[in-house]
């Protein structure tokens, strides 16, 4: 079974875009976050205002 | 028609960030709301609570609709209705007709479950995880998109926004129309129409113990993400004033924006990190992984059940340490816990619906309605634990150990059969149709 998903997902070229949105959406997350907190902690300012 | 499911799933997850764009932007402008009708904090409050009032009936229901008359019809009305109210509420100036108007607004929430049942309907099992990871992930970002984007963008004015928000909900309403599919061929479609007709078969998934399992699992990831929502920005403000003021925030206003950066990190985390515990989850099937003890190891979708019962032990971990980092007045502990728990929150949402269609292949609405509406009463229930105990910290540990505990057990309980766990459950039930 395991075998046959591997080969399912090398068929099917979606996938590999899909994975790649998925980690473009990490990538935003973590800079999101990183930012905003870099903000607050520095005092000035931070998501979702001024 | 020629479709792709690829096409499918831009449709379901473009309807859906715009659902729940509307669901939120009531909370979006609630400030200007309240500031033009002269609302009290009792008043504000109702009006921001009223959000998750229809969900989770209105989830059992769409799901329900989604198997009968199929996706695209169920999720077309659902943006219909959302979209005229919505313009309607741009041109009312009675406060209470506005209130009910939004009111039924907010019902756009329950087009998440009509999505996961289309996505459902259309990927192989192989890779419905990613696939349901992208759209519920992708999709729940409309809600942080509404809180960043609406306010900058219209201001004050409110109306407007309602009104382009409900004119755009029309357009994609006939997108779906036209171009929705309801599964990859009749004949799934007219299977899965057909189980819907037994209303038997929804008492026979409601009854079922892995199914309550996982809807338990749904309330400990997606119910406290959206407790958390609501409760975080207070949380930080009375628990570590002394704190954020000496990072320079004194003012009121301070005190909101760094409370409110500090909440919004666990939002941003679950919902952008969702994806990739489903990418996590078709790993685990690929790879074969069954490191957990107790639950089953050789059913088709066993590894999925481990990578959810990872996240759920992972939630647990973390709600600990969110209280010890409190209790210790440890501000970047806090906020080193709360990124975790946002992780493992996403972890926890994106496994369970990784795992909801291929437990329930003929029901997949009517399952996907059931744990994902049930479980939005947690939004409602943890934040009333949290602000009950004496010392505001303790809050999260008391859910840990007397809720989540228990549930990562029951959890632990339903998925030990190593055959057919969706046959045990409550009585002898079960539809006509088996």
């Amino acid at each position: 079974m395991a075998q046959q998903a591997i080969e399912k997902t090398e068929r099917d070229g979606w996938y590999k875009y899909g994975v790649g949105v998925l980690f473009a959406e990490m990538g935003i997350a973590l800079c999101v976050c990183g930012y905003s907190l870099y903000m607050a902690f520095a005092g000035l300012g931070g998501f979702p205002g001024k | 028609m020629t479709t792709h499911k690829v096409e499918q799933l831009i449709i379901a997850t473009v309807g859906f960030f715009w659902c729940f764009l509307m669901w939120f932007s009531t909370a979006a402008f609630s400030p200007s709301i309240a500031d033009h009708y002269g609302l009290s904090i009792a008043a504000l409050g109702l009006l921001a609570s009223s959000a998750l009032w229809m969900a989770p009936i209105g989830r059992i229901i769409a799901g329900w609709a989604a198997d009968r008359f199929g996706a695209p019809r169920t999720f077309a009305v659902i943006l219909a209705v959302c979209g005229a109210v919505s313009i309607a509420s741009g041109f009312t100036t009675d406060y209470t007709e506005l209130f009910i108007e939004r009111v039924i607004v907010a019902i756009a929430g329950i087009s998440f479950v009509v999505g996961i049942q289309h996505v459902a309907q259309w990927f192989d099992a192989d890779e419905i995880g990613t696939a349901e990871g992208l759209y519920a992930g992708t999709g729940n970002v409309g809600a942080g998109v509404g809180a960043l984007l609406l306010p900058r963008i219209f201001g004050v004015d409110y109306q407007t926004a309602f009104i382009l928000l409900g004119v755009v909900a029309l357009g994609l309403a006939a997108w779906y129309l036209i171009r929705g599919e309801a599964a990859r061929d009749a004949a799934t479609s007219a299977g899965t129409a057909k189980e819907a007709g037994d209303w038997r078969g929804a008492v026979f998934v409601w009854s079922r113990y892995i199914a309550i399992a996982l809807m338990l699992a749904y309330a400990m990831s997606f119910g406290l993400e959206i407790a958390m929502n609501s409760w975080l920005p207070g949380y930080f403000d009375k628990g570590f004033h002394a704190q954020i003021a000496a990072l320079g925030f004194t003012s009121v206003a301070g005190v909101q924006v760094a409370a409110g950066t500090f909440a919004a990190v666990q939002s941003f985390m679950a919902s952008l990190f969702r994806p990739f515990s489903g990418f996590m989850s078709d790993t685990f099937q690929r790879k074969n992984w069954t490191p957990l003890p107790i639950v089953a190891k050789t059913l088709p979708y066993a590894p999925r059940l481990h990578w959810l019962g990872i996240a759920l032990i992972l939630i647990v971990v973390a709600m600990l340490a969110l209280t010890l980092a409190g209790l210790a007045g440890f501000l970047p502990g806090s906020i080193v816990a709360l990124v975790a728990l946002g992780l493992f929150i996403s972890f926890g949402t994106g496994g369970t619906f990784a795992l909801v269609p291929l437990l329930f292949p003929e029901r997949p609405g009517v399952a996907a309605g059931f744990i994902g509406g049930v479980s939005c009463a947690g939004g409602i229930v943890y934040p009333l634990i949290f602000s009950g105990g004496a010392n505001i910290h303790m809050g999260y540990a008391y859910t840990a150990i007397f809720l989540f505990i228990p549930f990562v057990l029951f959890f632990f309980w339903a998925a030990r059969y190593e055959r057919s766990p969706a046959e045990h459950g409550i009585g002898e039930f079960k539809p006509v149709s088996e």
